[in-house]
């Protein structure tokens, strides 16, 4: 074994004696018997993002490990009863709370949580002759009650889409097929028709060059940047919401989309200058005039009631 | 902030993502109907290629990960709709929101304050404040050297008239003059030749008789002493001596070891004596006499002025607070009184406050004489309060009726018997279990401590 191997057992045998000694319960568990786990852990999160990880950062990022979560989910895998016990009674309404939100019924939820349990236990034998559970997946970064409600949440997915149902908020649905029938004109929101065909035409233009633009000034973005601007526009969260996903402060959401406004405004005028031969006065326009034209549709398409003959004709 | 906002990038931006979630979900509808499962299959399992699995989706809601591997994973998320959607949920199930929040409510508090501080600080010292400053900072000072300078002198004159006093006495002490400077100042305050001689060999003659002689001078009378009394006084000394640590390291020497009581003298006074800094490491040289005694008494009397002082401001500090606590008795008292004479027509119901107010007096100061009184008195309250309104503390949050049984609010529909799910506030149990039920985190909000909360046909022990 090499010295940086030897260093690193050395590390893990040391880390894994502090994580036992700060687990309130440690359900007899050994170092022999979590350091494999803590070994997988450190190589998914740490060694794999930063070759030059040092021994310090390695003992720290051991030492946030959940213990007492950890443990708890160890001691399942290895066919505990009391800590299958303590698991059922802490996390079963943890369990339920996330199939009911990820289900249209309480008998749907019911099932739902019922299923996450019998694949939190394991539905498949291992080689050994244990059941092959969910837990083992389970590193202890984060709290266990998350991970549940992670696991319920993918398990909910899966259902829907092998139900060849998409997932999608009935607000987001009813809007978008607002928005298609609006572009396939078989609704009856009529919006005032342009007075030249080919004014519309330039129009449509310049908006799919507009999109075109956004869509590789985006791209081009940050990573923290282009997660704001999906959570924030394409996820439609609240900047308080967005912040939290980022890790921020709502104010520094803030502060960070108006600073985006601006940079992709810039860029986007940049790449239309360049491919499109306008000036910047023109880009301009065209922005303003694409931003306008975005709204109006907005306000006719959010409408509840259909226009009435009287009020299409007024539109006309 | 909304007013900063590019309303025309806003508005772009907005028929964008439109757009582009139309395609998204087209391109969806596509891959249901071919019923593709490979994503479906990697979504659970651990370390898949294309999705985040579970427990990495749930470190990063909770912001458990490295910073490289945090990159990593927001890389991801910005261009994964379903990840991002799935830990958008767990993010918000988590209460993260609230708790940035209250963390930026604290740290602003904290942040101005060191500014402010600060600026007050370089404002105090600018060149323009300096013209205020100085003159007042002059004569403050000037004003406390006067004090302790007529303090002092003061002191001094009453210290030299003992002194002429007790010269008789001066060339008795001569013979132990070797042994230092406090067996002088102990000669003078027997003041007789035998009782000096009597002192000097009780408390013998080392570096920590300075402190002895503060001790002697706190705890003695000033007045001088009759040779019984004095004995009986060198004999509680001695007994002061052996109970009170030497400032020395050393223990004091015996009196027959003079050369060593010599050498050791230097050191202890200028460690002990703060008062008279003039009784030093010269012990050894040849001082004048009265000098010596009169700088030593000084320093006897000062800590004896202090402790006096120390004991006047203890008995004020008592007295107030027991004058206080009376007059607080007393306005009760008058209070109660007006309610009966208003109500004197009344005749049992109007000396029923004047009564309540004279047991509450009487409790009162029977409660600050006990030992635990104060753990006695919020259950005196209670008491009194059953007593006289003759119901339980109850209170009804949320439609839930708590009363109060033991320090914990107990849900009325609670059963002793029945199952009970303890969490303690501020535990990952706790935040998952207000992140599915917010509506209970409120009732245990409202309610503070420990609270029994029957929820949904479970009953919860949230703990503090």
């Amino acid at each position: 074994m090499s010295r940086q191997a030897t260093e690193f057992e050395e590390i893990l045998r040391e880390g894994t004696l502090r994580l036992i000694s700060r687990a309130v319960e440690a359900r007899s568990l050994d170092a022999v018997t979590l350091a494999p786990r803590l070994r997988s852990i450190c190589e998914k999160y740490l060694l794999r993002d930063h070759a030059g990880t040092t021994a310090q950062e390695i003992g720290d990022f051991l030492d946030t490990v959940r213990a007492d979560d950890l443990c708890l989910a160890v001691a399942c895998e290895r066919g505990d009863d009391a800590a299958w016990h303590d698991l059922m009674e802490q996390y079963r309404p943890t369990v339920l709370s996330a199939a009911r939100n990820a289900s249209a019924s309480e008998d749907a939820a019911e099932e739902l949580a019922q299923s996450v349990w019998a694949e939190l236990y394991g539905l498949r034998a291992r080689a050994d002759g244990r059941a092959a559970g969910k837990l083992a997946y389970y590193s202890g970064c984060g709290s266990l009650g998350g991970w549940l409600r992670a696991v319920v949440g993918q398990l909910a997915v899966d259902r829907h889409r092998k139900s060849a149902r998409l997932v999608q908020t009935e607000e987001a649905s009813e809007f978008d097929r607002l928005v298609q029938a609006h572009e396939s004109g078989e609704d009856n929101f009529n919006v005032a028709p342009a007075p030249d065909p080919e004014h519309a035409l330039a129009r449509r233009e310049t908006i799919e060059a507009l999109h075109n633009a956004l869509t590789q000034v985006i791209n081009e973005l940050g990573a923290e940047d282009r997660l704001l601007i999906k959570l924030y526009y394409f996820d439609g969260l609240r900047l308080r919401e967005a912040g939290a996903v980022l890790g921020v402060h709502e104010a520094t959401a803030s502060r960070r989309l108006t600073r985006l406004h601006t940079e992709v405004r810039t860029r986007v005028e940049a790449i239309l200058v360049a491919e499109r031969g306008w000036t910047k006065q023109e880009a301009t326009r065209s922005l303003a005039d694409a931003a306008a034209h975005m709204e109006t549709d907005l306000s006719q398409l959010l409408a509840v009631e259909p226009l009435t003959i009287e009020q299409r004709e007024e539109a006309r | 902030m909304k007013s900063d906002f590019d309303q025309e990038m806003d508005s772009l931006l907005r028929g964008h993502a439109r757009r582009a979630r139309r395609a998204f979900e087209e391109a969806a509808e596509l891959r249901a109907r071919a019923d593709d499962t490979s994503q479906s299959a990697a979504s659970l399992s651990g370390g898949s290629m294309t999705h985040l699995d579970a427990d990495e989706l749930s470190a990063y809601a909770e912001n458990a990960l490295p910073a490289p591997t945090r990159a990593r994973f927001m890389s991801h998320l910005a261009d994964c709709d379903e990840c991002r959607r799935s830990v958008t949920r767990l993010v918000l199930a988590s209460g993260v929101a609230n708790e940035l929040e209250k963390r930026a409510a604290v740290a602003p508090s904290k942040v101005v304050k060191t500014p402010a501080w600060r600026e007050r600080l370089v404002a105090l010292f600018s060149p323009r404040a300096w013209r205020y400053v100085v003159p007042v900072v002059a004569l403050a000072f000037v004003g406390i050297v006067s004090f302790i300078a007529l303090r002092a002198d003061r002191e001094s004159k009453g210290v030299s008239g003992r002194a002429a006093k007790s010269t008789v006495s001066t060339p008795a002490s001569d013979m132990n003059h070797a042994a230092g400077i406090e067996e002088s100042a102990e000669t003078q305050m027997a003041n007789t030749e035998t009782t000096s001689t009597t002192t000097t060999s009780a408390i013998g003659a080392n570096n920590s008789t300075s402190t002895n002689a503060a001790t002697t001078t706190a705890h003695a009378p000033s007045k001088p002493q009759q040779n019984g009394e004095l004995e009986a006084r060198t004999d509680s000394l001695s007994a002061e001596e052996r109970k009170r640590p030497s400032t020395d390291s050393q223990p004091p020497p015996p009196i027959e070891n003079k050369e060593a009581q010599s050498a050791n003298a230097p050191s202890a006074p200028a460690a002990t004596n703060n008062a008279a800094p003039s009784i030093a490491p010269e012990s050894n040289n040849v001082r004048s006499l009265p000098t010596l005694a009169r700088n030593q008494q000084e320093m006897s009397n000062n800590q004896q002025v202090t402790v006096q002082q120390s004991n006047a401001r203890e008995a004020n500090r008592s007295a107030m607070q027991s004058e206080r606590g009376n007059q607080t008795d007393r306005d009760r008292l008058t209070q109660s009184d007006n309610a009966t004479n208003d109500a004197a027509q009344g005749g049992a119901a109007a000396q029923a406050p004047k009564t309540k107010a004279r047991r509450e007096v009487r409790a009162r100061n029977e409660s600050e004489t006990s030992p635990g009184a104060r753990k006695a008195q919020p259950q005196d309250d209670k008491r009194e309060k059953d007593n006289s309104n003759n119901v339980v503390e109850t209170r009804t949050v949320a439609g839930h009726q708590f009363h109060r049984e033991g320090g914990a609010w107990v849900d009325a529909n609670y059963n002793s018997g029945q199952a009970t799910v303890t969490v303690k506030r501020g535990s990952e149990q706790y935040r998952a279990l207000i992140a599915d039920e917010p509506a209970l985190g409120r009732i245990a909000d409202a309610l503070g401590g420990e609270v029994i909360i029957v929820w949904h046909g479970r009953a919860y022990r949230i703990k503090p």
